[in-house]
């Protein structure tokens, strides 16, 4: 740039300068500056269009994500809180009934088991005097394991669940299927009478039906082991497993349900 | 010219996406700038076409009609007189893409000034404008060497 080019070059810099501050000065205090303001925003409003259409399309997806991501997460903490009031449910369920069955049993020590007779029967150190009478269930680990057979002052005879002559009418929780429980004096005992077309599988848990005499209905006993390993003129028969281990009988409980408590 | 009108509109398109929710890098200004080094075209038509592009800024953006297109042309006027003083050695690459982003940075100051802004959120936002400056700092400096390249042979 030579000396006349930079010296218009500073003339028209300057002008422009003092338009500028010119401007910045008066023009705001115009009535007209804010439709002239609003005339500028409309007419580049046409060529701002495509970034305000990606802007709002943007933040609309982001709105949907975010509102998704909220959703799912109210989802997860519904199911939290829902299984942990069922939990709870269930506790206070289970712990009614373990302070019932805990108001009405009574510990009892096994102090003999025949080797000849292993799985028919044990004898405890509960008698008459102790309130015990023949019928009453007997538990172990809170499930029946077998009934009050024989009663003395100071001992009783139990007569196992797994005896071959003991036969107890239960109810399959699950199906609400009635069948009996009979020992086979080896050490295990078989769900019998279930018809053909029952739906029993295994796992399903077992316990006393509302049937029997001498039992109350609701005592857990085990669970359904194995599918069907035998069949009898259109029934079926599943292998139980127990709840209570019948090879570690050191101490049962006798339950009274009828045993007035305090 | 047309870069410098493409430059202005596409300022002007990062503005209106981005909702002035962060500060928008000056694209403008170093076009003009750089056009001005080139002693390509007649620099008067730049300082007017400054004026303008600073004008309706103001009038779409900032409402201070007169305060960018004062100072883009104050801007223009110093650097070019700085640019003007180098002798032709002294002209480098490195020197022309310095005092372009000189030019912008000043922008940068004179707003922070008169909007009094202040704080991390808009120290990190400052930070980030001048990042983004940096790309087209860098291919102004490259286009200038092939440029050169080209003319002396």
């Amino acid at each position: 740039m030579n000396g006349k080019e930079l010296e218009l070059h500073w003339i028209h810099g300057l002008v422009a300068v003092i338009i500028s501050l010119s401007m910045l000065v008066t023009i705001p205090h115009f009535p007209f500056f804010r439709s002239l303001m609003e005339q500028t925003s409309r007419i580049l409003a046409v060529p701002e269009y495509p970034a305000v259409l990606l802007r709002d399309s943007i933040r609309k997806a982001s709105v949907w994500v975010e509102d998704k991501q909220e959703t799912r997460d109210e989802i997860e903490n519904l199911k939290r809180e829902n299984m942990r009031l069922k939990g709870l449910l269930g506790m206070q369920q289970a712990r009614s009934l373990m302070d019932s069955m805990d108001k009405k049993t009574t510990g009892a020590r096994v102090t003999f088991r025949p080797p000849s007779s292993w799985w028919a029967e044990i004898r405890i150190n509960r008698g008459k005097k102790d309130g015990v009478k023949v019928g009453l269930p007997v538990l172990g680990d809170g499930f029946v394991i077998g009934r009050v057979a024989g009663v003395e002052n100071n001992s009783s005879w139990v007569e196992l669940i797994t005896s071959s002559s003991m036969m107890i009418p239960v109810v399959v929780d699950e199906t609400r299927e009635l069948a009996v429980i009979a020992g086979d004096g080896k050490g295990k005992a078989w769900l019998m009478y279930l018809p053909d077309s029952s739906s029993v599988s295994r796992g399903m848990t077992v316990s006393t039906a509302l049937v029997s005499e001498s039992l109350p209905p609701g005592l857990p006993i085990g669970r359904v082991n194995t599918d069907i390993t035998r069949v009898m003129a259109g029934t079926k028969a599943f292998n139980v497993v127990f709840g209570g281990d019948l090879s570690k009988l050191l101490y049962v409980d006798i339950y009274d349900p009828g045993r007035i408590t305090e | 010219m047309t870069w410098v009108i493409v430059s202005w509109f596409f300022q002007d398109f990062l503005q209106a996406f981005l909702s002035q929710s962060i500060l928008v890098p000056e694209y403008f200004l170093p076009f003009l700038l750089y056009r001005v080094f080139s002693n390509e075209y007649d620099s008067k038509v730049f300082i007017w076409v400054a004026f303008g592009g600073g004008v309706l800024w103001d009038l779409r953006w900032t409402g201070l009609p007169g305060m960018s297109s004062g100072l883009y042309v104050a801007i223009i006027l110093l650097l070019n007189w700085i640019w003007s003083l180098l002798p032709e050695t002294g002209r480098t690459t490195l020197v022309f893409v310095l005092l372009i982003w000189n030019g912008s940075f000043m922008v940068y100051l004179s707003r922070i000034f008169v909007w009094d802004a202040r704080g991390y959120s808009f120290t990190s936002g400052f930070v980030v404008q001048q990042l983004c400056i940096i790309p087209l700092l860098i291919l102004m400096g490259v286009w200038r060497n092939w440029k050169a390249g080209q003319q002396n042979g």
